[in-house]
């Protein structure tokens, strides 16, 4: 077998290998036989595009935007090429670019409700929320099984205070992928945002289920579920899902922020202080952390500190004429 | 123009607004973000619903009988596409011609068309209170109509004549209104030094909150007056023009008038009463001018560390507050940070508009409560007595009901004489647009909030029974506090944005006793007593208040020390701590009454309308 696979592999072209590199998930070797493919033949086939697609699927955003633009300048009337720019322009955070590659797309073939997914979310990036909703609406439309659709509909609707409608599509998000533990979470958000509190806090706790149970999850679910228990004068059960937070993510300066508050708020300076001054670190331009410290070594009477934080904290409130910070 | 249903034959465009910056927006308005929407069983937002059939009816909505609704407020335009035309104006509880009864000021804005000649521009209004529950407008007579475009007001005899002089703050140049003594006000504001003016009519300051106080004890009032932002009439900070960014023009992703931020703010001035009539700027010697250019709005002196000086409060819009602790030596020591008083509890600058100011514990100390934006709660900041400061909002019950309101006008007053300070809270919303968004969950005119102190540190909402004075919904904005009818009740006056006034008068069915004291004051002590501390003991409680001059929203209240003393039928002892120095230990014969007290002669005299009921 693998000697007949060798032989195989002799035979077929570079292009050949590379659409089988490309099947196989291992976009590193397609993208590199694509180019060879293309520079044995120029423009004589759809490498380019696939090699596009090889790079955007390593998260070489930069590199697939130049290579999908020399395709789509020998093949202007390929509708694949402009979609596949628009995907990746989105991904480079040029919505208003990506959005001009869609519409030229659109005019040679009809957009699939993914496309219309990332146009959506190309107006979030542009903070133009109406026409998201439309445009995720209209992908919700096309393929009511799209559940990535639904769930940045929920977000949208969520991020103008729909929270009803946020609550309907993320729910619809969940029937189709009950696992997804991003709409649980912002499901629990619209119920608490829609003051169910009762329905917000089970579903913070599947959310909390859910992540116990993924060893890749992130700080998020517990993240959010403290600051809802925080708000709600439940300090002491937010005490333990903080402290999960920063292990998951050390890096997370509000995971260390609300710790370290609700460890003053119980009490305990001396760790609250360990804390602030961790968030403090990671996010030293933030008034709000200096300000916090600042009161706690105030209760601890370590007056010098104290004001030096809490100095640091109006110097970054700054001023405010009209260049001022704000 | 989107495209039709994108496929079949009709081509998809995705164009971009030009409204639309690239970068995220930032909401002009400081708050804490959306926030959940509360409404009603009619599905009305809370802010103008939530009333209930039957409850105890605290206050009664009787401006038009009183005759108040003659006059109404005109600020700008309905669109409110201008920040200038949203901020509303105050309105001052005074005797100007020492008949014994409060009349009402009440300041008037302004229009663009007013401005410019185009035509008349709105008054203000000097209600005289005629004694029979009415009051009739004097202002014509009185020389007090103002015709700027006005926004605040403060009452302080500042020439120590017996007679209260009136501040107006102005979009443009001030007044101060001198009391003739005769019925009458005069002008002085460019002779005393202290009328702002800019120069040049198109580009001026807007002037907001003003307070009176003896900052360096000399016996004479000086003034404070808060600046808000730099305005040019010709240039107004309208989205996509050269005087703002479209960042700070947005509320929940909706496009509404700009600012504060993104705007440049203005600075505060201090002016030290000189003595014959004139005043001297002395905001940067005392270092009070806000170099930092904060979005001032409420302002009030008042004794906050209790060493018997006045300390400076400035409530700031969207910026962090300011506290001056006064040094004793003609200067200011900034605490604003250190004190717990520049940010609320999270560390978050808000967008202050009035201050209260009142000792809710009765432990002798003076709490802040500082009303600000919705999707915000209103600041309940707790003193430790020395001047420093708690965010207890949530913990005191008052933080969860203001959330969804946009406070402006605030107060402490004891509404059922039980002896403990109760909160008083009006509120309006500032973007018209809220009405079209009933997702937000708030209204643009809504109903004032009163919290009832129960006794532990902790307030409660009363019930705003329909048809009664809580249920009033307006957009409320300036709201002064003070004993109209001289019945020994607090009563609420309120401007409202671009309609007539609120007159709330004091109904509570409670038969408590109480007492209040007019101070006269000499020497050291200004003559109106502005800075002076009573401490009452009755009934086994200490009570304590102040004299002020300004605070709420652009309003300055009755300046009568009241005292509600529930069951007590007599008073244990009075101790008067004057303000610039001395303690006087009186023992008021009777309660129900209103005593005149002069610096170093006792009761001088009293006041009683009941008594002449027949109830004493």
């Amino acid at each position: 077998m693998l000697v007949a696979s060798a032989q195989n592999s002799q035979t077929q072209t570079p292009y050949d290998q590379a659409h089988a590199a490309f099947a196989r998930g291992d976009y590193a070797q397609a993208a590199d036989l694509y180019a060879q493919a293309d520079a044995a033949h120029p423009g004589q086939s759809d490498a380019l595009l696939f090699e596009g697609k090889s790079l955007a699927n390593l998260g070489k955003f930069a590199e697939a935007d130049a290579v999908l633009r020399r395709y789509a300048f020998r093949h202007p009337d390929s509708a694949d090429a402009f979609f596949m720019l628009g995907f990746v322009l989105h991904r480079e955070d040029k919505p208003a670019d990506s959005l001009k590659e869609y519409t030229q797309a659109a005019k040679l073939a009809t957009p699939k409700a993914d496309d219309l997914r990332i146009v959506g979310l190309d107006y979030v990036l542009l903070n133009d929320y109406p026409d998201a909703i439309h445009w995720l609406e209209k992908a919700t439309t096309f393929d009511p099984q799209n559940e990535q659709a639904w769930y940045s509909l929920g977000r949208c609707y969520y991020s103008q205070s729909r929270f009803k409608d946020a609550e309907s599509s993320l729910q619809r998000a969940l029937s189709l992928d009950p696992k997804d533990a991003k709409a649980v979470t912002n499901l629990a958000l619209a119920y608490e945002m829609d003051n169910n509190l009762a329905e917000a806090d089970r579903t913070y706790r599947s959310s909390i289920e859910l992540a116990q149970a993924d060893p890749h999850t992130d700080e998020w679910p517990f993240l959010n579920y403290a600051s809802f228990l925080l708000e709600n004068d439940r300090t002491a059960e937010a005490l333990p899902l903080l402290r999960r937070a920063v292990v998951l993510n050390p890096r997370c300066a509000d995971c260390h922020a609300k710790l370290g508050k609700a460890l003053a708020a119980t009490g305990n300076s001396q760790e609250a202080v360990t804390e602030l001054t961790a968030a403090v670190a990671l996010s030293p331009d933030d008034p709000k952390l200096h300000y916090a410290l600042g009161h706690v070594y105030q209760s601890l009477g370590m007056r010098d500190k104290a004001k030096a934080e809490l100095d640091l904290s109006a110097k970054l409130y700054g001023s405010r004429d009209a260049a001022g910070p704000q | 123009m989107r495209g039709l249903l994108c496929g079949i034959l009709a081509a998809c465009t995705f164009p971009i607004a030009a409204q639309n910056p690239a970068s995220p927006a930032q909401n002009g308005m400081a708050s804490a973000g959306p926030q959940a929407a509360t409404f009603d069983r009619e599905h009305r937002p809370i802010t103008a619903g939530g009333l209930v059939k039957t409850g105890p009816v605290v206050l009664m909505e009787i401006a038009k009988q009183a005759g108040l609704t003659t006059w109404r407020n005109v600020t700008g335009t309905p669109q409110k596409n201008i920040i200038v035309e949203a901020k509303g104006s105050g309105v001052a509880l005074l005797d100007y011609d020492n008949d014994g009864w409060l009349d009402i000021y009440m300041v008037n804005g302004s229009t663009f068309d007013a401005q410019t000649g185009k035509t008349a521009p709105p008054h203000a209004a000097l209600f005289h209170n005629n004694r029979d529950g009415t009051f009739t407008d004097v202002a014509q007579q009185a020389g007090v109509t103002n015709d700027r475009w006005g926004l605040g007001v403060a009452v302080g005899d500042y020439d120590n004549d017996g007679w209260p002089d009136l501040y107006v703050t102005n979009l443009g140049t001030n007044r101060l209104y001198h009391n003739n003594r005769n019925g009458t006000f005069t002008d002085v504001a460019e002779k005393a030094g202290v009328a702002l003016d800019s120069g040049n009519p198109q580009v001026v300051v807007d002037h907001t909150g003003a307070t009176f106080g003896d900052y360096d004890g000399d016996g004479r009032l000086d003034l404070f007056v808060a600046g808000y932002i730099h305005f040019d009439f010709q240039n107004p900070p309208i989205a996509g023009t050269k005087a703002t960014s479209f960042e700070t023009c947005q509320y929940r992703s909706l496009n509404v008038m700009c600012g504060p931020r993104g705007l440049e703010g203005a600075g505060d001035h201090l002016f030290h009463n000189n003595g014959d009539g004139t005043f001297t700027d002395v905001s940067e010697k005392a270092g009070v001018s806000d170099r930092s250019g904060f979005y001032g709005l409420g302002a009030l002196f008042v004794d906050v560390n209790n060493d018997g000086r006045p300390d400076l409060l400035v409530a700031d819009d969207s910026t962090p507050n300011y506290l001056y602790i006064n040094k004793g030596d003609g200067t200011f020591e900034d605490d604003s940070y250190s004190s717990g008083y520049a940010l609320n509890g999270d560390g978050r600058e808000v967008s202050n508009m009035g201050i209260a100011a009142g000792d809710y514990e009765n432990n002798g100390h003076l709490d802040l409560v500082n009303t600000d934006f919705s999707d915000d709660y209103d600041v309940v900041f707790l003193n430790d007595g020395q001047g420093d400061f708690s965010d207890v909002s949530y913990r005191s019950g008052i933080a969860s009901p203001t959330i969804p309101f946009v406070g402006f006008g605030d107060g402490f007053l004891d509404y059922d004489n039980d002896g403990w300070k109760d909160l008083f809270i009006v509120n309006g919303h500032v973007y018209p647009q809220a009405d079209q968004h009933p997702e937000w969950g708030m209204s643009y005119a809504q109903r004032p909030l009163l919290f009832h102190n129960l006794q532990n540190g902790k307030f409660e909402l009363v019930p705003a029974v329909e048809g009664a004075g809580l249920a009033t919904v307006a957009v409320g904005r300036g709201a002064a506090f003070g004993d109209l009818f001289n019945d020994g009740k607090i009563d609420v006056v309120i401007n409202n944005l671009d309609g007539p006034p609120i007159l709330l008068r004091n109904v509570n069915p409670d038969r408590h006793h109480w007492i209040e004291f007019k101070l006269t004051g000499n020497g050291k002590t200004p003559r109106d007593a502005v800075g002076t501390t009573v401490y009452l003991t009755a009934g086994g409680i200490r009570q304590r208040e102040d004299v002020m001059s300004g605070g709420s929203y652009l309003s300055s209240s009755d300046m009568r020390a009241h005292f509600g003393l529930g069951e007590a039928a007599s008073v244990d002892e009075v101790e008067i701590h004057w303000a610039g120095g001395g303690i006087e230990k009186l023992k008021p014969p009777a309660v129900d009454r209103i005593y005149s007290v002069e610096k170093g002669k006792g009761i001088t005299g009293f006041l009683c309308t009941l008594c002449k009921k027949g109830k004493q």
